[in-house]
């Protein structure tokens, strides 16, 4: 008895020790764990934290002149009384700040410290100074008579013009990434996604920028200074010479490859360049060589501006030329020699408050180097006044194609002669949206047509 | 008698005012960090027509507005801008939407917003009407404009139509 006792007690501790032994390897199993999560985590803190600095110093090193002074002051924490209540107002194209008097506690001045990146430096890859802003427009358009390849459509209607998201990001003190996508809503039904300009941008010092990738040529003052968004241009449709490459224009408006600019800055005047050499046209009009580039000749265009701000405030005006080889079209035997492209071009611009007056004109020479030369001309001339919302205007468009010209003769397009007036109205609803109406009367090839277009144009 | 002569105390404080606010210039502060203690009237043009984006040292500059209802930023708007007031935020956005901008400049809603990011930003740079300098800190100073001090003979940034 006594021996199966004994047995029994034994059993027992045997028992308890088992279960104390596991509950203790239970523990230390739940200690480990908390053990291994913090120093987890406190060391991703630290490599986080390691990481974003190393990341910081390189994106500031890069291409920055950076004072030493500056970072003498940069090293010492600055105090001061506010508090951390930065609001960036996105309805406004500024950033605004709204900072009230407070006393700073230890989590506001972490929290200021971050937000001082985005007052001024903007480096931290955290808040990159991403940008993405839109663009768009819906029209409406009456025409009496359809000539060209509208022959088909209908005479009234109502159209999506472009829907535009524009893109910027500060990469560093001195680079920046710069996009413009459009989706297009063509005649057919089909929306197209075209990457309209896409580069980067790095600022030297004020004599000398680069931009390499997708742009718009330097070609005039309209072509560098409005670009897709209708919002921002006056008219509701850019003028007959101007207009894009898919649209019918007969100037090369988008280049890919680089591009430097720059400002000499004098006492009383200033004198602004551009200088582009890019792939250049492909073998016909709507054509833009992206990729890859058909032959080896290079496009070459440069615009020189002087600005005498202190004899004509707000007047701007210069020469621009352009050079380029278009590739010859195998498939065409209208077409099989290349042809030599030389655009001169000027503008003369001046703007001063409520007055816009804008004129430019364009001389197109494409020579098939057989000794045959084509001429085409063409130009504008535009004028505007703002009265409080209201913003009349007027333009005068004129384009004269030559008929034997194999490259515009050979295209997609109908290139017709135009001999337009324009009277139009512009209010402006708001700050970011404006409503446009105008009246055009104009001589296709000589047949007479009135148009009424309304534009709604915004920005968000 | 006696109304005769508030009548007169009152009308000499009015023309007073008057005269004195008619004229007041405007200042150009910067951070006290900023080497540049005067800058021609062409250099400030360049400068808020962003054409002129670095100190001569190299540092960014960046805009810095009083509110546009401001005095200020109205008179920057009609004199040095000569645009209308409503097509400043278009005129910054075309800025951006060409490339000639990174970033837009900054818009303080109070005068405390305006030293706080001045005093913050070593190249920031920004215009305070003169009888707010005192209010401006140890971190900002006020620099020469084709070397004339606010309020000396021949300082060209004077707001006549405030």
């Amino acid at each position: 008895m006594m021996k199966m006792l004994n047995v029994i007690a034994v059993f027992i501790a045997v028992i308890m020790a088992a279960c104390v032994h596991v509950n203790a390897v239970e523990m230390n199993e739940k200690e480990y764990a908390r053990l291994k999560n913090r120093l987890t985590s406190e060391f991703m803190q630290k490599l986080k934290d390691e990481i974003k600095h190393e990341l910081i110093a390189e994106l500031k090193s890069e291409y920055t002149i950076e004072p030493k002074q500056k970072q003498e002051i940069k090293q010492k924490p600055q105090t001061v009384n506010l508090t951390p209540a930065i609001q960036t107002q996105t309805s406004s194209c500024h950033e605004t700040y709204d900072i009230r008097e407070e006393k700073l506690t230890e989590e506001d001045e972490l929290e200021l410290d971050t937000a001082q990146y985005r007052l001024g430096e903007g480096l931290t890859f955290k808040e990159q100074m991403l940008t993405i802003r839109g663009f768009g427009n819906v029209d409406a358009r009456y025409m009496d008579k359809h000539v060209g390849e509208s022959i088909n459509q209908g005479n009234n209607f109502f159209s999506l013009g472009e829907f535009d998201l524009f893109i910027t990001s500060k990469l560093s003190n001195r680079i920046s990434f710069f996009s413009e996508t459009v989706f297009e809503f063509e005649s057919t039904g089909e929306v197209v996604t075209d990457v309209e300009r896409l580069l980067i941008h790095y600022d030297i010092n004020s004599l000398f920028k680069v931009d390499v990738g997708k742009f718009h040529t330097p070609i005039g003052y309209w072509n560098r200074l409005y670009h897709h968004g209708a919002w921002f241009q006056t008219t509701v449709e850019r003028p007959e010479t101007l207009k894009f490459e898919d649209e019918g224009g007969p100037l090369p408006t988008h280049a890919t490859g680089i591009q430097l600019s720059g400002s000499a800055m004098f006492e009383g005047f200033d004198m602004n360049y551009l200088f582009s050499v890019s792939n250049g046209r492909g073998i016909d009009t709507s054509h833009q060589q992206n990729s890859v580039d058909l032959n080896d000749e290079k496009a070459f265009c440069f615009q020189l501006e002087a600005v005498p701000h202190s004899i004509v405030e707000g007047l701007r005006f210069g020469p621009t030329i352009y050079y380029d080889v278009i590739p010859e079209d195998e498939t065409n035997p209208n077409r099989a020699d290349e042809i030599r492209e030389i655009i001169y071009g000027g503008h003369i611009v001046y703007l001063v408050r409520n007055l816009e007056l804008l004129a430019e004109a364009f001389e197109i020479n494409h020579d098939e180097f057989s000794g045959d030369v084509f001429n085409t001309f063409g130009g504008y001339a535009q004028c505007a006044y703002s009265i409080s919302k209201f913003k009349p205007y007027y333009r005068y468009d004129y384009i004269n194609y030559d008929s034997k010209d194999p490259f515009y003769g050979e295209s997609e397009f109908d290139f017709l002669d135009a001999n337009t007036h324009t009277i139009g109205l512009r209010y402006e609803l708001s700050h970011f949206n404006a409503l446009k109406c105008e009246v055009s009367h104009g001589v296709f090839d000589d047949e007479d047509v009135n148009i009424i277009r309304l534009q709604t144009a915004f920005s968000f | 008698m006696k109304y005769f002569s508030v009548i007169l105390i009152a009308l000499f404080i009015f023309v007073v005012a008057f005269v004195t606010d008619a004229c007041a210039s405007v200042a150009v502060i910067v951070n006290k960090s900023n080497p540049a203690s005067d800058v021609s009237y062409n250099d400030l043009k360049h400068i808020l027509e962003v054409k002129k984006q670095r100190w001569d040292n190299g540092e960014k500059i960046t805009l810095v507005f009083k509110p546009i209802t401001s005095n200020e930023t109205q008179f920057l708007i009609n004199k040095m801008y000569k645009i209308r007031s409503e097509n400043f935020y278009q005129y910054w956005m075309l800025k951006s939407y060409n490339n000639e901008i990174s970033e837009y400049p900054k818009m303080a809603e109070s005068l405390s917003g305006v030293i706080a990011l001045v005093s913050k930003i070593p190249g920031a740079v920004c215009f305070i009407g003169t009888n707010e300098i005192t209010q401006c800190g140890d971190n900002i100073k006020v620099i020469r404009v084709n070397g004339k001090m606010p309020g000396e003979d021949g300082y060209p940034l004077i707001n006549k139509e405030k």
